[in-house]
C-alpha cells in the first residue's frame, strides 16, 4: 500500500513539475516583445530514493543569460551611443558651417575680389560701397559661425543635463533593484537590472560588477562609484566659470564631490561633452582666430593707407581686444559703413586715387598670414570648416563600425536569451504530453488502489 | 547561431532600412548632380573643390576688372581721337594759312576756330570716368590733370589692375608730356600761340605752328599706340580668364560633382539592393506567417 502511495507521489510531482514548465512558456511568450527581457527555464532534477519515493524535483527558474556577454553588451552600448551621438551633433554643426552655398569660405574670396574690382576704378561709389559690404558680410559670416558653433556647444550643454538627469534616475533604479533581489527571488528583477545598467552604461560608459549577494555595482571608467550595492550616487551639473559658463558634471555621493567632466568620454553624455569641448571648443578657437588675424592684418594696411578723404590712421573692421570672441564681435568700421569715402585705397604721400595701398590689401589674399603663418585666409577657412566635417566623417564612420559590432552582440544574445514563439510553443507540447502521461499514470495508479481496497 | 523569429524580423527590418537610405542617397545624387555637397562626404574633394571655387569668384572678379580697365583705357583712347582729330585739323589750318593769298579776316575768323578747338582739347585732356575721375590725371584723379594755362597738375600714372593671380597690367595712359612742364610739348600752349599768330597775321609764326602740330600729332599717335598695346594685353588677359574659366569649371565638376552615368549605376544598384532585401523581408514575414 506504501508503495502505491509513494508512486502517486511521484506521478504528483511529475504533474506539478510539467504546469511548472507550461507556467514558463506562458511566461515566455507573453514577454516575447518586452526589452531586456531574459528567456526562463525551468530545472527539473530526479529526486533520490527510487523506486516509490523517487520523483522529479522542480528547482527554480533559470535565466538564459550570458554575464560575460552582457558585460560585453553594456560596454559596447557605451561605444554605440558614443558614436551616435557624436554623430548627430556633428553633422548639424557641419550644415550650419559648410551650407550649401554661400558660407566663410565664399565670403572671404568674394571680400578680396571686391578689392581686386575697386582696383580698376578707385574712385566709382558703387564698388567703394560694393567692398565696405563685402566686408560687412564677412563680418556677418563670422558671427554667424560664432553663433553656430555657441549655440551647438549650449544644445550639448541642454544634452548633458538632461541626460545627467537620466543617468542619476537609472543609477537609483538600479540601487533599488539590488535592494529588492536581496529579499526577492523574481529573475524579472535581473532582467530589469540588466536592462537599466545597459542604459545607465549607454549614457556614460563605465561598467558593472557583481560583489556579495549579486549586488550590482557600477563604476565609471575614472573609478568613479555611481551605484553600489542599494546606495546610488548623483550626477549633478554645474555652470563652470572655468569652461566659459558651460556646465561640469560631478558625480555626487553624499558629502563627495568628484568632477568627471574631463573623464567621461563614453556614453552620450561622453559623446556631447567631446563635442562640446574638443571638436566644437576648437572649431570656435579657430574660426576666432582667423576671425583676429583676418582683422589685424587688414587693419594694419588700411591704417597707413590713405581715403578718398585724403584721412589716414583708420581701422577697417572695429579692432578686436582679444583672440577669444574676435569672431562674434567682428564688424566693419562703423564710420566707415556710413561713408565710403573713408574707405583708404592709396598708398601714404601719394595721391587720393592712387591704388598702392588697394594693392597692399589684395596682396594679404595670397599672404601666409593665416593658421600660424602657415596658411592663406581661405585655405585656413577650409581648413577649419573641413576638420569638421572630416570629424563628422571619422564619427559616420565609427558608428557603422559600432552599429555593426552591436548588431552581432544583439543576436549572439537573441541566440542565447531570446524567445522564440515556434520553440516555446513545442516546449509546451513536450511539457503538455508529458503531463499527460503524468496524469495519466496517476489515474492507473489510483486504479490501482481502488481496486486493492475493493479486494481487501 | 539560433536564430529567433523576432530576430529575423529585426534583420529584415534593419536591412531594409539600410537599402532605402542607400537608395535615397544615390537618388539625391543623381537629381541633384553633387557628389560631395558637404566635407564629410569627402574632405579631401571638398576642400579642393573649395579652393577651386575660391579661384573661380576670383576669376569672375579679374574678369569684371579687366573690363572695367578696357572702358576706361577705351575712353583714354576716345580722348585721344578727339585731340588727334583736333590737332590734324589745326595742322591743315595752319598749312592753309600760312599762305600770304588769306586776308587779316580770314586769319582773324580762323582764331576764333582754334580758341574754340583749345577748349575742346582742353575738355579731352580733363575727360572724366563716369564715377567721376579724371582719365589723364594719374593717382590725383579727383581733380584735373591739366590746368587753364595748359600745365599738367596730375600725378603718377602709375595704376595697375591685377588681371590674374600674381599678374597686373598698366592701365593708364602718361599725357604729362603734352604739357608745359619739364620741357613738354605743351599742347595747349601751342594753340594759344597759333591762335595768337592767326590774330596778330603773323605768317611766320603761323607757318612755325605746322611744325609743333606734327609733332604734337606725333606725340598723340604714339600715346593712341600705348592705348591700343593696353587694350590688346586686356583682351589677352580676358581670353586667358575665359580659358581659366573653363578649366576652373572642368576641375570643379570633376572634383565636387557626379559623373551621371556612375550616378545612374549607383542609382540602379541601390535600387536593386533594395527590392532584393524588400523580397527577403515578405519572404521572411510570409515563412513566419505560414508556420503558424
Amino acid at each position: 500500500m506504501g508503495g502505491l502511495f509513494g508512486l502517486l507521489s511521484v506521478g504528483m510531482s511529475a504533474i506539478s513539475a510539467q504546469n511548472a514548465g507550461a507556467g514558463t512558456v506562458a511566461r515566455n511568450t507573453t514577454n516575447v516583445n518586452t526589452e531586456g527581457y531574459t528567456r526562463e527555464t525551468v530545472e527539473f532534477s530526479a529526486t533520490i530514493g527510487a523506486p516509490f519515493s523517487a520523483g522529479v524535483r522542480t528547482g527554480g527558474l533559470m535565466r538564459s543569460g550570458d554575464l560575460i556577454l552582457a558585460q560585453r553588451e553594456r560596454a559596447q552600448s557605451g561605444l554605440w551611443a558614443r558614436a551616435d551621438d557624436l554623430t548627430t551633433a556633428l553633422a548639424s554643426l557641419e550644415s550650419n558651417l559648410a551650407p550649401a552655398s554661400g558660407g566663410l569660405v565664399d565670403d572671404v574670396s568674394n571680400f578680396f575680389g571686391s578689392l581686386v574690382e575697386l582696383s580698376s576704378s578707385p574712385m566709382d561709389p558703387a564698388l567703394r560701397n560694393q567692398v565696405v559690404a563685402r566686408g560687412q558680410r564677412l563680418a556677418t559670416a563670422f558671427n554667424t559661425a560664432a553663433i553656430d558653433i555657441g549655440n551647438a556647444r549650449t544644445t550639448a550643454d541642454d544634452r548633458i543635463r538632461g541626460l545627467s538627469q537620466t543617468a542619476t534616475d537609472l543609477a537609483k533604479r538600479i540601487a533599488d533593484l539590488n535592494h529588492a533581489m536581496a529579499t526577492e527571488t523574481d529573475p524579472a528583477l535581473a532582467d530589469q537590472r540588466e536592462l537599466a545598467a545597459k542604459k545607465l552604461a549607454e549614457l556614460v560608459g563605465g561598467s558593472a560588477h557583481f560583489g556579495k549577494g549579486d549586488e550590482m555595482r557600477f563604476v565609471l571608467s575614472n573609478g568613479a562609484v555611481l551605484v553600489d550595492g542599494d546606495h546610488a550616487a548623483r550626477l549633478e551639473v554645474t555652470p563652470s566659470a572655468a569652461r566659459g559658463g558651460h556646465l561640469s558634471v560631478e558625480v555626487v555621493s553624499g558629502n563627495s564631490r568628484r568632477d568627471v567632466t574631463d573623464d567621461l568620454r563614453l556614453g552620450r553624455i561622453g559623446a556631447q561633452l567631446s563635442f562640446r569641448d574638443e571638436t566644437a571648443l576648437e572649431a570656435e578657437q579657430a574660426i576666432d582666430q582667423l576671425a583676429y588675424d583676418l582683422v589685424t592684418n587688414v587693419n594694419t594696411i588700411h591704417r597707413a593707407n590713405v581715403g578718398l578723404d585724403g584721412g589716414t590712421g583708420r581701422d577697417f573692421f572695429t579692432a578686436p581686444t582679444q583672440v577669444d570672441g574676435a569672431s562674434r564681435v567682428m564688424s566693419v568700421d562703423a564710420a566707415l559703413r556710413d561713408d565710403h569715402q573713408l574707405l583708404a585705397t592709396a598708398g601714404a604721400g601719394l595721391g587720393t586715387t592712387d591704388t598702392s595701398g588697394l594693392d597692399s590689401l589684395i596682396a594679404l589674399r595670397d599672404a601666409l598670414a593665416a593658421g600660424g603663418g602657415a596658411r592663406t585666409f581661405v585655405s585656413e577657412a577650409i581648413r577649419t570648416i573641413g576638420a569638421v566635417g572630416a570629424a563628422h566623417a571619422s564619427a559616420k564612420s565609427d558608428l557603422d563600425v559600432e552599429q555593426a559590432r552591436s548588431d552581432f552582440l544583439a543576436s549572439l544574445r537573441n541566440s542565447i536569451s531570446g524567445v522564440d514563439p515556434e520553440e516555446e510553443l513545442m516546449r509546451l507540447a513536450e511539457f503538455q504530453h508529458a503531463a499527460q502521461a503524468a496524469t495519466r499514470f496517476v489515474a492507473t495508479i489510483n486504479e490501482m488502489m481502488e481496486d486493492l481496497i475493493r479486494r481487501i | 547561431m539560433r536564430i529567433t523569429q523576432s530576430r529575423l524580423i529585426e534583420i529584415a527590418s534593419t536591412s531594409v532600412g539600410k537599402a532605402r537610405d542607400r537608395t535615397g542617397d544615390a537618388a539625391i545624387q543623381l537629381s541633384s548632380g553633387v557628389r560631395v555637397a558637404k566635407p564629410s562626404d569627402d574632405a579631401a574633394a571638398w576642400a579642393t573643390g573649395m579652393a577651386t571655387k575660391a579661384a573661380m569668384t576670383m576669376n569672375a572678379m579679374h574678369e569684371k576688372t579687366i573690363d572695367r580697365a578696357r572702358d576706361r583705357v577705351t575712353q583714354a583712347d576716345a580722348a585721344l581721337a578727339e585731340i588727334h582729330g583736333n590737332l590734324l585739323e589745326a595742322h591743315d589750318l595752319a598749312v592753309q594759312l600760312s599762305n600770304d593769298t588769306y586776308s587779316v579776316e580770314d586769319r582773324a575768323q580762323a582764331a576764333g576756330r582754334i580758341r574754340a578747338m583749345r577748349e575742346d582739347v582742353l575738355a579731352s585732356l580733363n575727360a572724366r570716368t563716369v564715377d567721376g575721375e579724371y582719365i589723364f590725371a594719374g593717382d590725383q584723379g579727383d581733380d584735373v590733370a591739366f590746368d587753364d594755362t595748359g600745365t599738367y597738375v596730375g600725378g603718377a600714372a602709375s595704376r595697375r589692375v591685377e588681371v590674374g593671380q600674381g599678374s597686373a597690367l598698366g592701365v593708364m595712359i602718361d599725357v604729362e608730356h603734352l604739357g608745359s612742364a619739364n620741357g613738354g610739348l605743351d599742347l595747349i600752349g601751342a594753340l594759344d600761340r597759333f591762335a595768337d599768330a592767326l590774330e596778330a597775321n603773323d605768317s611766320t609764326a603761323i607757318n612755325d605752328a605746322v611744325d609743333d602740330f606734327d609733332s604734337l600729332a606725333s606725340r598723340v599717335v604714339e600715346l593712341r599706340s600705348d592705348s591700343g598695346y593696353h587694350l590688346q594685353a586686356l583682351d589677352q588677359a580676358r581670353d586667358a580668364r575665359d580659358d581659366l574659366e573653363l578649366t576652373l569649371k572642368t576641375a570643379f565638376s570633376r572634383q565636387i560633382e557626379s559623373d551621371p552615368i556612375a550616378a545612374a549605376t549607383q542609382l540602379a544598384q541601390a535600387q536593386a539592393a533594395f527590392d532584393a532585401a524588400g523580397a527577403v523581408a515578405q519572404r521572411i514575414i510570409s515563412m513566419l506567417s505560414s508556420g503558424r
